[in-house]
């Protein structure tokens, strides 16, 4: 179990391939650390609202930018995105989606829900890096979080 | 024979006989009051020989002038009236012979007056010659016989009038029978006349009229097989076959009706699978859409590691790698990202065949200026030359417009890489109904052979080598166009360049 206080990324994704090219990206501004990886909707919600495996977790203790793919087994990351942003506790905690869709409806209805920002992943590598480093950059290092 | 003719014939003969009947009766009347005129007439002569005897009576008493004119009047009086009587009746020998003895009454009667005024002279002459009785006496005498022969004549011709009188009586009783016998047949024959016109009314109109009645009750229920069978030759018969002609156009008519109410069935029902197919293909265009769009998602995924993981080999291991191992990296590397290139491209494409359109007023020239602007900042070193002749405003949708001329104008300028100096013209003509728009190049061109090819999806004249792309940008182009209504269509040489023109269709209900 990680401290909670060092977490300040939570990074929701399903394919171990991208995990890991995000985690390197992030490791480009020392951010790697401060990141927590969970891989499917369900878990993210428990990691959010302290409940199941995580139920050790204080609610308060929120991560500075959660980092949301949309294509997710179990729960879905609109899903989770709307559980986030409909519960008073939660809803100020700042999402990005990082998904592959650029589909307009995924991009209507994640801004719809409360989005923050919504981030199409490049197939390429040099900008994938480029994305993931200004996202972390911002977020974390440079954007003031609501707590 | 026509009814109209028989009833006017009937009509005529009507009148005819009615004419004649009236003819005849006016005759007779008018044969009757001559003949109670006679019979008056024959009264009158009888009294009138009564007053011519009186009157010589009172002459023979008197002897006066007055007397004598007055006998002289009624004497011609008595003349005249036997004059009209021969005139006017004689109708047998027996009358004739009447006629005359009367007449000769008449004038005897006449010559009695002038034998008793001779002798009332010479016996006043005797007188006043002092004569013996004795001739006095025979002139009395005289005058006796002479008035004895007068009241025999005078007898003889009433006599005679009475017989005519008879006769007349017969006469008037025989014509009056007549006329009744005429009255009796005239009322037989309207009487015969009448049944005749109910006859042929009921025979040649009321039947026939029945008939047809019948028919067009039959005909209006729907049988129009119907033939009413009138076949005189007459207006019945006429309006018979003209109905019967009627039923048939109408058979005929609502033959062909009821063949064109099949026929619209039949297109209706046409209508309705062409309507039901519609919606089927529409349901199969979606749904390939949505599977390329997800088969090009999906793989984009895959293609991010390969790329990343093999970037990451080469940045952690480059130092223990060799020449050709570096070289076997990067081949896999630049591959993957032309496989990455075209998922984005077949994407693109993909994603404008769902797309709606919102059309608008779209300035032309100035978004081909922006554009060549966006697409200067891509390319290194080099300025084409770009004229922009005035471009009338376009209807369509924004962003999709922008795609076109951002396909075409990098498309100029790709193949113009090689010329000094490049130079390409965005114009426009006005043909009919929509404006065209071209965009000319005086790069590599292409051979009109394969024009053809052009605008297909992932089509490529030339090597990657040569020229970079991936072939989708003017099938891009062509989709856009086509959805806005519009056409498109290239002409090339090889080495001296190329003219890529569109068409968009005006703004409905402008001029």
């Amino acid at each position: 179990m990680m401290n909670d206080n060092a977490v300040e990324i939570l990074l929701v994704e399903d394919n171990p391939a991208d995990v890991e090219l995000t985690l390197r990206a992030l490791k480009k501004h020392h951010l790697a650390n401060k990141v927590h990886v969970v891989k499917d909707g369900a878990e993210a919600l428990e990691y959010i609202f302290a409940t199941g495996v995580y139920s050790q977790r204080k609610i308060e203790n929120s991560p500075k930018v959660v980092l949301l793919d949309l294509k997710l087994p179990k729960v879905d990351g609109l899903e989770v995105l709307r559980k986030m942003k409909s519960d008073e506790r939660t809803k100020a905690i700042p999402v990005v989606v990082l998904t592959s869709s650029q589909e307009e409806q995924d991009i209507v209805d994640s801004y719809k829900l409360g989005v923050n920002s919504y981030i199409v992943k490049p197939v390429d590598f040099d900008k994938f890096l480029n994305s993931v480093q200004e996202l972390g950059f911002y977020w974390v290092l440079l954007n003031t979080p609501p707590y | 024979m026509k009814i109209k003719n028989t009833l006017t014939l009937s009509s005529l003969s009507f009148v005819v006989l009615l004419a004649a009947i009236g003819i005849l009766m006016i005759y007779t009347f008018s044969k009757i009051n001559t003949l109670i005129d006679l019979s008056f007439n024959a009264d009158r002569i009888i009294k009138d020989v009564f007053e011519l005897n009186i009157v010589t009576y009172e002459y023979l008493i008197h002897h006066e002038k007055r007397m004598q004119q007055q006998w002289l009047l009624k004497y011609d009086s008595l003349g005249e009236r036997l004059k009209r009587q021969k005139e006017e009746f004689l109708r047998e020998e027996e009358h004739y012979i009447i006629h005359e003895s009367m007449n000769e009454d008449y004038d005897a009667l006449g010559v009695l007056f002038s034998q008793l005024q001779a002798n009332f002279a010479k016996r006043k002459r005797l007188r006043e010659e002092n004569r013996p009785q004795a001739e006095i006496n025979i002139s009395l005498a005289l005058e006796e016989r002479l008035i004895a022969q007068t009241l025999m004549r005078s007898q003889r011709i009433t006599t005679n009038t009475f017989r005519l009188s008879a006769t007349i009586e017969q006469t008037i009783a025989e014509a009056q029978q007549r006329a009744n016998w005429t009255i009796l047949f005239s009322i037989i024959g309207f009487t015969i006349f009448a049944f005749y016109v109910s006859f042929i009314t009921i025979r040649r109109i009321t039947t026939p009229i029945n008939e047809l009645t019948k028919g067009t009750i039959i005909v209006g229920k729907g049988d129009l097989g119907y033939k009413i069978d009138i076949r005189t030759k007459d207006e019945m018969g006429q309006l018979a076959s003209s109905f019967n002609q009627m039923a048939g156009d109408l058979k005929k008519i609502t033959a062909s009706r009821d063949e064109l109410n099949k026929e619209i069935t039949e297109r209706k029902k046409v209508e309705k699978s062409l309507k039901q197919r519609t919606a089927e293909l529409e349901i199969a265009n979606k749904e390939l859409e949505s599977f390329s769009y997800s088969v090009s998602h999906d793989l984009r995924a895959p293609l991010r590691a390969i790329i990343g993981f093999s970037r990451m080999l080469l940045e952690d291991y480059s130092d223990n790698l060799d020449a050709e191992c570096n070289r076997l990296l990067d081949t896999i590397q630049s591959n993957t990202q032309k496989m990455g290139h075209l998922i984005d491209d077949l994407l693109a494409f993909s994603r404008l065949g769902r797309k709606d359109i919102k059309k608008s007023e779209i300035d032309m020239g100035k978004l081909a200026k922006d554009i060549f602007k966006e697409l200067k900042l891509i390319i290194p070193k080099r300025t084409p030359q770009l004229d922009i002749n005035t471009l009338p405003p376009a209807y369509g949708d924004r962003s999709m417009i922008h795609q076109v001329l951002f396909n075409l104008l990098s498309n100029a300028i790709k193949f113009t890489r090689h010329k000094k100096p490049a130079i390409i013209e965005v114009g426009s003509k006005i043909e009919g109904e929509g404006n065209i728009y071209y965009v000319k190049d005086n790069g590599v061109g292409f051979d009109m052979e394969y024009v053809n090819k052009l605008f297909g999806v992932f089509q490529r004249l030339h090597s990657d080598t040569e020229f970079e792309g991936t072939g989708v940008g003017l099938a891009i182009v062509q989709r856009i166009i086509h959805r806005h209504g519009g056409r498109v269509w290239a002409e090339g040489k090889i080495k001296e360049g190329a003219i890529f023109y569109f068409t968009l269709p005006k703004k409905e209900g402008a001029t």
